[in-house]
């Protein structure tokens, strides 16, 4: 078996492959130790999940029991924590500035008093809008905490005038909204972050190893042995070499995908053969992208700064945070050149929405279009891995 | 004394001689000024374009009214006109409009129930539904919002239509309809528009990152060439490393300064990003960050005996970097590991420092802390370069490997 193996071309050539990637220590930074730094920083930052007890500063004017109530309403919310009492406002303009707190929640003198003749007290919330997260939270619990509060007023003035207990729920607030959210339960910004920047990373990675395989090679003007142990057929010789990388981004695909179900527990609702499939999809059309970028660029070092490029851009392209919608025509059309788009969509639609397999089938097809591009550039890269004046560049 | 004057007029001349050759490595050198022209002008531009439209406004929804009374119409209307909905169609049933909401066409789903107006009307307590989109953030938070909203509206006028009813008159009713007043104020970004948002810090970053790679890139050359063989007399006396340190440092920060500018202060302006501090408030906070990464720059670049081997271990840390700067997952919730780490950062601090200048519109006083720190980065981080520098210059001079 492994006699005829040893004829294979690609076969040689994945041997060959393997010596040298044992030769060199970058290679295991590359493909190995940098990814798992990588998906232990992001598993370490996401591991405290929902953002708790973010810092806010007080001005209580009114110092009443009243108002001392409706701070530890807001105190007991889940994302904000009182931490500075202030004796001026201006005092707590300071902390929002100096960062020390993302917002501060203003109680007017008197604040008990119009409570009770029914005077309408007006309760000021500032928060700090730059950090978009963060403020959102303070703002939400915030709003929720004083109307949480007068609801709370209301109902037991109701009460006091004699009043059936549920009437005054009624009264207090006539219709209710049901809040249904799909897909993601938790609404936690949480899983969009985490199961979004594990596969940008390693996209990142995918591509710097595969351009860096094949450029070293012509860099050090290895191309023509190389070609050669796969008996001078291309294909052989790409598929021989990259085989590895395969190998090692799909094990680390799988390590991802059980941090997020496993660990993280994201919701999985959908098919998880078409998960499987989008996964290894992902790794070949990065894959293919770096043999792509390779053929263009003969120099190792040029290839790279293309694939940083390309692969930072991933993220912003994708529609995830700042969606499709709102972005102009160009940066849709743009974010289609992206394999990560189309992945991500896939991932979503199956792990998180439960979509039927329909759904799918367009971002599927879209990364299966990524694996015809090495076809398409095989015959420049023969003559890249013959010619010397391709060779030996910086 | 005119011996010490002799011998500073030379050094300043030496450092003055590597300042000028560091920029013709540059400017020769097609990789380095990608990354130190290229992706410095590119980046902010197209970061920029892709988040310009700023707020998602509109998102479409889709409504099933069981109820078809005034009251729920009217609902309805309000729904619609607010700057986060549009409702787009109309269904018949909630299967339906699941559908459309799988085939992409709508972003969310209001289901009014049959006896809407009645139980209003009888003083029940009546439901109304929204099933939003858990999985695309932007789009929950505009559906949930909009519908809230508009049910506080209405949840307000049903209560003081009955209090009126009653006998009430209206004023009295409004106010004890609400009880208490909340007014919010989202400061420094009042729309809460994303790219306002990201921006900021991703300009600081790209100044960082960019240099940092370019610095790399340059050093893996010079290793690479054997350059250091030709720095070797600078060793031979005292300060010779200090010299080309500082000489190197001088070409990068002031290509940067100039860079600083295009993306702090023009992109900023071309594109509305707020800018509610001083530009000369904010260049001075951005010597000392710009100061601080060319040193480590030049530190990290004595690790690299290749040019790709700068580009493979500074790419992957971008990233990272931008989360450990706190402004997207907020600081508080790091692991304390992860709060070290982002301490070593040149890019943390000026990113806050940076928010705090130009988006809040405080003065270089208030981001006074930030901008000691970097000016402690940047000896420090000066120190060891110097350290690693004149170790690899006697090591090249003790060699002497032929070219």
């Amino acid at each position: 078996m492994i006699k005829q193996l040893q004829h294979m071309g690609w076969y040689r050539v994945t041997q060959r492959e393997l010596r040298r990637m044992s030769s060199r220590r970058l290679y295991l930074l590359l493909t190995l130790v940098f990814p798992l730094i990588s998906i232990g920083f992001f598993v370490a930052l996401f591991s405290g999940q929902v953002p708790r007890d973010l810092p806010v500063a007080v001005y209580d004017g009114d110092q009443t029991s009243t108002s001392r109530a409706l701070l530890r309403m807001i105190d007991a919310t889940p994302s904000v924590e009182i931490a500075y009492q202030v004796s001026t406002p201006l005092e707590g303009k300071a902390h929002i500035e100096a960062m020390d707190a993302y917002g501060m929640v203003i109680i007017p003198e008197g604040f008990e008093k119009d409570l009770i003749r029914g005077d309408l007290p007006t309760v000021k919330s500032y928060y700090n809008n730059a950090f978009l997260v963060a403020g959102g939270l303070i703002n939400r619990d915030i709003t929720t905490a004083v109307r949480t509060f007068a609801a709370g007023v209301s109902y037991s003035k109701h009460v006091k005038k004699g009043e059936e207990p549920l009437q005054a729920i009624v009264k207090v607030s006539p219709v209710k909204l049901d809040k249904h959210i799909l897909f993601n339960p938790y609404t936690s910004y949480f899983y969009y972050l985490v199961t979004c920047f594990l596969p940008v990373m390693l996209q990142i990675f995918i591509m710097s190893s595969v351009v860096y395989a094949i450029g070293v090679e012509l860099k050090e003007a290895t191309a023509l042995e190389w070609l050669n142990t796969a008996g001078g057929n291309i294909i052989h010789a790409l598929s021989g070499k990259l085989l590895p990388y395969l190998f090692i981004f799909g094990l680390l695909m799988t390590l991802t995908y059980t941090i997020f179900f496993q660990y993280f527990h994201v919701p999985l609702n959908g098919s998880h053969l078409i998960l499987g499939y989008n996964a290894v999809l992902f790794v070949l059309a990065y894959i293919s992208i770096g043999i792509l970028i390779t053929s263009i660029f003969p120099s190792v070092r040029m290839a790279l700064s293309i694939s940083s490029v390309f692969g930072a851009l991933a993220f912003t392209f994708s529609g995830l945070t700042f969606p499709y919608q709102a972005m102009y025509k160009a940066y849709v059309v743009g974010g289609q050149i992206f394999p990560f788009s189309h992945y991500l969509k896939v991932f979503i639609d199956q792990a998180l929405k439960g979509a039927p397999v329909s759904a799918s089938f367009s971002g599927l097809v879209a990364l299966n279009l990524f694996l015809l591009i090495p076809f398409l550039v095989t015959r420049r890269l023969k003559k890249m891995a013959q010619n010397e004046k391709y060779w030996g560049k910086l | 004394m005119g011996k010490y004057l002799d011998k500073i007029v030379t050094a300043l001349h030496e450092m003055l001689q590597i300042w000028r050759e560091e920029y013709e490595k540059i400017f020769t050198d097609f990789g380095v000024m990608l990354l130190f022209l290229g992706a410095t002008i590119a980046y902010p531009l197209i970061y920029a374009g892709a988040y310009a439209p700023e707020v998602l406004s509109d998102t479409p929804i889709a409504v099933v009214n069981h109820d078809q009374s005034s009251t729920s119409r009217e609902f309805l209307r309000m729904v619609d006109a607010t700057q986060q909905i549009k409702i787009a169609m109309v269904k018949e049933d909630l299967n339906q409009a699941k559908q459309a909401f799988f085939d992409g066409e709508v972003n969310g789903v209001l289901v009014i129930p049959e006896d809407f107006t009645k139980e209003v009307m009888r003083g029940e307590q009546a439901h109304i539904s929204v099933y939003c989109d858990g999985s695309y953030f932007l789009h929950y938070k505009q559906v949930y919002q909009g519908v809230a909203t508009s049910l506080a509206t209405l949840n307000a006028g049903v209560q003081v239509k009955r209090l009126m009813a009653s006998g009430m008159p209206e004023e009295a009713a409004i106010k004890s309809a609400q009880q208490v007043k909340l007014n919010s104020y989202p400061l420094y970004n009042p729309a809460g528009g994303y790219g306002s948002y990201v921006m900021p810090a991703l300009l600081v970053l790209i100044l960082q990152q960019t240099l940092l790679m370019g610095i790399g890139m340059l050093g893996g050359t010079d290793r690479e060439r054997k350059a250091y063989h030709y720095l070797a007399p600078y060793a031979e006396r005292r300060g010779g490393a200090i010299r080309v340190i500082l000489g190197k440092t001088g070409a990068y920060v002031s290509l940067y300064f100039i860079l600083a500018f295009y993306m702090l202060i023009l992109v900023t302006r071309w594109f509305h990003i707020p800018q509610n501090g001083e530009p000369l408030h904010i260049l001075s906070f951005i010597i000392p960050f710009l100061l601080a990464s060319a040193f480590l720059g030049l530190f990290l670049a004595t690790f690299f005996k290749n040019r790709e081997v700068s580009m493979i271990v500074l790419l992957f840390t971008s990233i990272p970097l931008i989360f450990l700067s706190g402004f997207s997952w907020p600081w508080e919730s790091f692991p304390i590991v992860l709060k070290w780490l982002a301490q070593i950062s040149p890019s943390t601090h000026a990113i806050r420092g940076f928010l705090k200048i130009n988006q809040m519109g405080t003065t270089l006083y208030t981001a006074g802390h930030e901008w000691m720190i970097l000016w402690f980065q940047t000896i420090l981080f000066a120190v060891l370069a110097t350290w690693r520098m004149r170790s690899i210059i006697k090591h090249a001079r003790n060699t002497k490997q032929p070219e």
